[in-house]
């Protein structure tokens, strides 16, 4: 017979002898101090340009700003502008306050759920366009399992390149079907705005922010796969599946670009510092086109890594397979 | 904790907000037990306990500055340890931040073996062995309600689930309870009735 009061009794009886070990206090103590020494680094950290992904829904068109056009990767089927924004922001404490702003929410949420996050710091430089405070962040569900993530990109790609394990030291982590960073910003979503902007006010200007409910229908796939190598450099390559004329714009300021060529295709590489997406407040990635008949996809090679040097990331774009 | 009013916690939780190591011990002292207890009733295996426990202050410390100083901060910290519990198997950071971690840290010697996974199922803690069987999102109710001692609104606050869900699970687990300790008393009784 199930009770109640007996069930409490035992819950209060066992949480006595539930200790934690010695040694606890101290490792979650240096957890702590180890969390405010990078929220400090990284309000110190300079300069403060960065890069935000404008809402990656098909057929964006910025507006409301002056720009000019960085660079551009493009085929028959789509076309790739990186545009440089003449708003910037110098303001190294609004950078730095961003990153943790999108940290405190991602802490948040639970694996396979996003939401959109208005920055009142972004809102304050795009006073014109204020759809530019709005980013999501998301806790996508990971595939650690390397046969079933192969099995769900050879169910969406016919043909696909991975970097081989053997020959690149790398090792598999996991695999989602997100961008490596942010996400898709819905028309749906962008309605938010200004209730999210009101509730920020009475905030005292906090970022605030909701959970999407769906994924924004029409969304493009991404499949980013993550590796790790022997030092622990995080790595990833993900694989942008496009199969209508599409145009995607994104916009930037400070970008360093330089023209590569991987295996005979023209290809980017780009070394973006700071990057409000990451810890390190740096984003380096190479990216090309590959066309086939039905569909195009645009990889994307990169890593957030301070330690992780350029060529080493040329090399495994080299050896994709 | 229970017995800590959040007016008395909120001037630390500022502090510690700040950086201020003596906040944060202060803080720690408040509110280790809840969430070492909560979690270890909440995980099924008691080996990852300590792993758990540090994901949830880690989220705790990103999440501290966007807590609402004007909504109750149990149920506030409930919903980070519930999340984390839950999200604990399919964590791909897990790996990371253990490697990270125990390149920073000296082992640490768990409380409890990685091959207890429940509670001694006779004795003094059959109930709790029963509910360590239960089912993650009907666990989290009972222990939130008969160790927490929780209202079925601050269930729900925790779980971000309508009071009315919070309500169902509550009686669907306690419907699977009833199953599991009939379930015993049967297998019990008969092999009562063979030893006879």
């Amino acid at each position: 017979m199930f009770n109640s009061n007996q069930l409490t009794k035992q819950f209060q009886a066992k949480a006595k002898e539930i200790q934690p070990p010695s040694g606890h206090e101290v490792s979650i103590r240096e957890l702590y101090e180890a969390h405010q020494k990078r929220r400090k680094r990284s309000v110190h950290m300079k300069p403060i340009l960065f890069k935000v992904v404008l809402g990656l829904a098909l057929f964006v068109v910025i507006a409301g700003f002056n720009r000019y056009i960085w660079f551009q990767i493009s085929d028959h089927r789509m076309s790739l502008q990186y545009v440089q924004m003449t708003t910037r922001m110098n303001d190294e404490e609004s950078s730095s306050k961003i990153h943790l702003d999108l940290k405190a929410v991602e802490a948040e949420l639970g694996v396979g759920e996003s939401a959109i996050v208005y920055l009142p710091e972004l809102a304050k430089l795009y006073a014109m366009d204020k759809k530019q405070a709005l980013v999501v962040v998301s806790n996508p569900s990971i595939i650690t399992d390397f046969s079933k993530w192969e099995k769900i990109l050879s169910q969406n790609m016919v043909k696909y390149k991975l970097p081989p394990t053997s020959s690149t030291g790398l090792f598999f982590v996991g695999g989602k079907e997100d961008p490596p960073f942010g996400g898709f910003i819905s028309l749906e979503s962008r309605k938010l705005l200004p209730e999210l902007e009101k509730e920020s006010e009475k905030m005292n200007r906090k970022a605030v922010w909701r959970k999407l409910v769906d994924k924004p229908a029409n969304q493009p796939r991404i499949f980013t796969t993550t590796y790790h190598n022997e030092q622990q450099d995080e790595i990833y390559v993900s694989m942008q599946f496009i199969d209508q004329e599409t145009d995607f714009k994104i916009a930037t300021s400070n970008l360093e670009n330089e023209e590569i060529n991987i295996n005979g295709v023209k290809a980017h590489y780009f070394n973006t510092q700071p990057f409000f997406f990451s810890d390190s407040n740096r984003v380096q990635e190479i990216q090309w086109l590959e066309t086939f008949e039905d569909y195009t996809l645009m990889y994307s090679i990169g890593s957030i890594s301070p330690t992780l040097t350029k060529e080493e990331l040329l090399r495994i774009a080299h050896q994709l397979k | 904790m229970d017995r800590v009013r959040d007016d008395e916690l909120h001037p630390w939780l500022r502090l510690m907000v700040q950086g201020n190591t003596a906040a944060f011990q202060e803080i720690y002292s408040r509110i280790n037990d809840h969430i070492y207890r909560t979690v270890y009733f909440l995980s099924p295996n008691k080996g990852e306990v300590e792993d758990i426990v540090s994901e949830v202050y880690i989220a705790l410390f990103q999440a501290l500055p966007s807590y609402d100083f004007n909504k109750p901060f149990r149920t506030w910290l409930n919903g980070i340890i519930v999340r984390q519990t839950s999200n604990w198997k399919r964590k791909l950071w897990r790996k990371v931040r253990l490697n990270a971690r125990y390149q920073l840290m000296p082992p640490l010697q768990s409380p409890k073996q990685p091959e207890e996974q429940v509670f001694e199922t006779e004795g003094q803690y059959e109930m709790l062995a029963h509910v360590d069987r239960l089912p993650l999102k009907l666990r989290q109710v009972i222990v939130l309600r008969y160790y927490q001692d929780c209202s079925y609104e601050e269930i729900a606050a925790s779980l971000n689930i309508p009071v009315g869900t919070a309500k169902s699970r509550h009686h669907l687990a306690i419907k699977r309870l009833r199953e599991f300790i009939d379930t015993d008393t049967f297998h019990a009784d008969r092999e009562a009735s063979v030893r006879v």
